[in-house]
């Protein structure tokens, strides 16, 4: 009886208990485009967005009394305010400062700042940034087109082959497409690094290190962080043509494995996100909590994640967390079994991916978040945009209520494991106990194929758990530590010294590098190890479906199973169109092992078993579905 | 402060508003909107400069990527192609449809709302300094002034400024050139129009019609105006 009483306690004030974020919706006036591409504060405070319409619109964010700055801009999708009166934005064909010389707040001038990169018509050209580093040169990138989409242009103002582009398969249609660039301040490009496929996101770090996103996809395994330093090439090929060393020669498969520089910090898809966007410091100063110069990328997904980077050895690498996700969506997953989120048990297998969502009262996060800036009161804007791949743009915010988390602070690598600090003291005893933690680690292909499956993946023991003193760090020695791998860490069942769970109990660290220098030397493009067949079975296991989903379907799909998601994607809707689960099960199986082309739909053949692939249908029939189809009714 | 810009200000082709309709509605609008014979009056989009201006970067039909969709007027638009430099062409008629540039994330050049009257040639007309070669053309950039645009670029390097306007009949428009640092005479290319005409105060054809010349000068201006048969 005491014991039940004690919980019920224990449960009432974890209610009462306030949540540590807040988020607002931002309303935007009726004549705004919603999709908003770029979110920035001028010297003075004001917020300053623009929209894929072309539009840059300012206010007062206390007051929010919008004024039209600019338009007519050809999709930008990033701002440079130098002043209220002056800002440099990146737009398709160029980087041009907007200014207001007759002092009404309303722009006049639009100035080529540069131009000297190659365009076509092609709608996946995408321009990002501009971010100025410390030197004061913008930095930006561009992105490769896609062959799904038309390339017919005229009068290009670089020669273009639209012949030998329609010949390749991943083409690079003008110079820098598939680069990062800067534009000195007396307007120069100078090609910085190459090898990306789309990268959506370019941040630069309070110590002026040039970071970008990249989105997964052919040669880019899964999405991720990348610290970009001049002259390297970071896996897409497509970019190479521009390179002036090669003089026109394509790298063998194994050059570019030696070319490569592998990404700062991977963004395992499906489980932190799977289309990231901008990356940015948090430089508050503890004004949106405990997590002072740590990086936040938005998602296209409904995610926030968090990058805590070190340098070993010389050169960034890192983990990531999940920061905050839409909660409604896990509802609604858990629901169609009759279960609550809430009351899912720690470390249910699927459930651990999204029971990090701090459930949000209010306000739902969106999709789209491809924009993210730090407002000078400390609370973090979120700009949103789906155009073609879902629905819901606009602004919200993120507002840090003082309520310190209860997260995985930093996860830093050590000679023989990882050193693991705390937001909060934590319950030193479940600190100290080895199976408060589950490792394991697994790594991507470097291939031109859409993705990679997870492989060498295996479970790895912890074999000492040291804690500090406060409660605040925990040291943890690992059986194994190699380079080349992708750390996988829960700890779902810790607490903290008050007894609250861990928020986001899921990191992933990526060791490039050990401290030694050591680096991975195996190939990339293949496993080092066979995979281990599963014993035989009598029926599939929706449990593992569930996991299965949560991590490779999930971003698109979404966990409500009502896709929309990913670019590229135009996921099915499992629960709006019953059709869609309403065919047999082997055309759906043959659907999940081949893609869909023409949809964007990846084929998983070769990234998930046939077992696999049973128990994700499985899955999804009981979980969207409201019979299986071969059942006879 | 400046005064926040109201949202009926917006033409209703390029109104966020009425994209965000179903296409089914937005359909049944634009024919309503048209059959009430509203249509040809609306003014396209507010400017930022005087009603009836407006400039817009996009994907043009026919044009070069990232040309200028440009409003000078209820019923008169132009393109002008930023790559190749100068005007694509001239139309009458309502400005043009943004929505298809907008509408998904494949998407496709804006629909022109009218008929086009006037066409430039490939190569950059406008010859500084007495040669007869086409210059190397370098955008900088344009100035947005009541009632008109002025866009800057280089001809080999020397800057030019060219403000455009409509013309008093609003049947036309007035291009004003400004050289910085000309070097000699120049020439105008122009195709052969018809029923667009072409001319110029400080210029004379030479004897096929086909170009304007004039002595060395820091100003000059070319007219095109529409003949009044054209609808």
């Amino acid at each position: 009886m005491n014991r039940q009483l004690a919980f019920l306690i224990a449960l009432l004030a974890a209610g009462a208990k306030a949540e540590p974020y807040r988020l607002e919706e931002i309303t935007l006036p009726a004549a705004m485009s919603p999709e908003i591409s770029a979110v920035e504060f001028s010297p003075t405070g004001r917020l300053v967005v623009a929209n894929r319409h072309g539009e840059i619109w300012s206010c007062d964010p206390a007051r929010r009394d919008w004024v039209r700055f600019a338009y007519g801009l050809h999709e930008p999708m990033g701002l440079y305010v130098a002043a209220d009166h002056d800002v440099y934005v990146g737009q398709r064909p160029e980087l041009t400062r907007v200014r207001d010389t007759t002092g009404d707040g309303v722009a006049d001038r639009y100035e080529t700042v540069n131009a000297e990169w190659g365009i076509t018509d092609n709608w996946h050209e995408f321009v990002f940034g501009p971010r100025r580093d410390h030197e004061g040169n913008f930095v930006l990138a561009i992105g490769l087109p896609d062959t799904a989409g038309a390339f017919n242009q005229l009068h290009s103002r670089t020669p273009i082959d639209l012949g030998k582009i329609a010949r390749e398969a991943k083409p690079s249609a003008g110079p820098w497409q598939g680069w990062v660039f800067k534009v000195t301040p007396a307007g120069k490009l100078v090609p910085w690094a190459s090898g990306f496929r789309q990268a959506a996101g370019v941040g630069v770090s309070p110590e002026g290190e040039i970071f970008v996103t990249d989105q997964q996809g052919d040669y880019i395994a899964a999405s991720p962080l990348i610290h970009v330093r001049r002259g390297r090439f970071y896996g897409h090929p497509a970019s190479l043509k521009w390179a002036v060393e090669l003089d026109g020669r394509k790298p063998a498969p194994d050059q570019l494995e030696a070319m490569r520089t592998p990404p700062t910090v991977v963004l395992p898809h499906g489980s932190i996100g799977g289309s990231p966007g901008d990356p940015v410091w948090d430089t508050t100063g503890g004004r949106f909590g405990p997590f002072a110069g740590q990086v936040f990328i938005g998602d296209f997904t409904k995610l926030i994640s968090r990058v805590d980077l070190e340098l070993v050895a010389g050169e960034y690498q890192g983990a990531c967390f999940p920061f905050l996700r839409d909660a409604t969506g896990v509802a609604a997953i858990l629901s169609s079994n009759g279960a609550n989120n809430l009351t899912v048990p720690a470390g249910t297998d699927g459930q651990k991916y999204f029971r990090d969502a701090p459930p949000l009262q209010g306000t739902r996060l969106r999709q789209g978040n491809m924009r993210l800036g730090f407002a000078p009161d400390g609370s973090l804007y979120l700009g949103q945009t789906t155009r073609g791949w879902a629905s819901g743009d606009g602004l919200q915010r993120l507002v840090w209520t003082g309520e310190t988390p209860v997260e995985i602070h930093t996860m830093r690598l050590t000679p023989r494991g990882f050193a693991l600090g705390f937001t909060t003291p934590m319950d030193r005893a479940q600190l100290a106990q080895k199976n408060s933690y589950r490792v394991e680690r697994f790594r991507y292909l470097y291939h031109s194929a859409g993705g990679s499956p997870r492989v060498d993946q295996s479970n790895i023991a912890v074999v000492e758990a040291s804690v500090s003193a406060d409660g605040r760090r925990a040291d943890l020695v690992l059986a194994e530590l190699d380079p080349g791998y992708i750390y996988q860490l829960e700890v779902d069942g810790l607490r903290s010294s008050a007894g609250v769970p861990v928020a986001n109990p899921l990191a992933y660290y990526t060791v490039n590098r050990l401290h030694s220098g050591r680096t991975f030397t195996g190939p990339l493009s293949r496993p080092l190890f066979a995979a281990v067949p599963r014993p035989a079975r009598d029926r599939a296991n929706t449990g593992e479906g569930r996991r299965v989903y949560l991590t490779f379907c999930v971003a698109c799909h979404q966990a409500d199973g009502r896709g929309g998601g990913l670019p590229g994607f135009a996921a099915a809707d499992f629960v709006g169109e019953k059709t869609r689960l309403g065919k047999g099960d082997d055309e759906l199986l043959g659907t999940i092992a081949s893609g869909i082309e023409a949809k964007g739909m990846p084929s998983f053949g070769q990234v998930l078993s046939q077992e696999d692939r049973q128990d994700v249908l499985a899955f999804l029939r009981e979980a969207f579905g409201t019979r299986a189809a071969n059942t006879p009714p | 402060m400046p005064t926040p810009l109201a949202p009926e200000t917006r033409g209703f082709f390029c109104n966020w508003a009425s994209a965000r309709l179903p296409i089914r509605r937005r359909i049944f609008a634009r024919w309503a909107v048209l059959w009430a014979g509203i249509m040809p009056t609306l003014t396209p989009i507010a400017s930022g400069a005087e009603p009836g201006v407006a400039v817009y970067r996009t994907m043009m039909p026919e044009c070069g990527p990232s040309s200028f969709a440009v409003a000078l007027g209820p019923s008169l638009g132009l393109s002008y192609d930023p790559g190749r430099g100068g005007v694509n062409y001239v139309w009458q008629g309502e400005f043009v449809d943004l929505d298809p540039t907008w509408r998904t994330k494949i998407n496709k050049p804006a629909e022109l709302r009218g008929t086009i009257v006037y066409r430039e040639s490939v190569r950059y007309p406008l010859r500084l300094g007495g040669t007869g070669r086409p210059p190397r053309f370098e955008f900088r950039g344009y100035v947005l002034l009541p009632g008109a645009v002025e866009f800057h670029y280089l001809l080999d390097g020397v800057f030019v400024r060219e403000e455009i306007r409509a013309s008093a009949s609003g049947r036309g428009l007035v291009r004003r050139f400004q050289v910085d640092d000309p070097a000699g005479p120049w020439s105008y290319a122009i195709d052969p129009q018809p029923k667009v005409n072409v001319s110029s105060p400080e210029g004379a054809w030479n004897e096929a019609r086909t170009a304007l010349t004039a002595p060395r000068s820091r100003e000059f201006s070319l007219h095109l105006e529409l003949e009044a048969s054209r609808p």
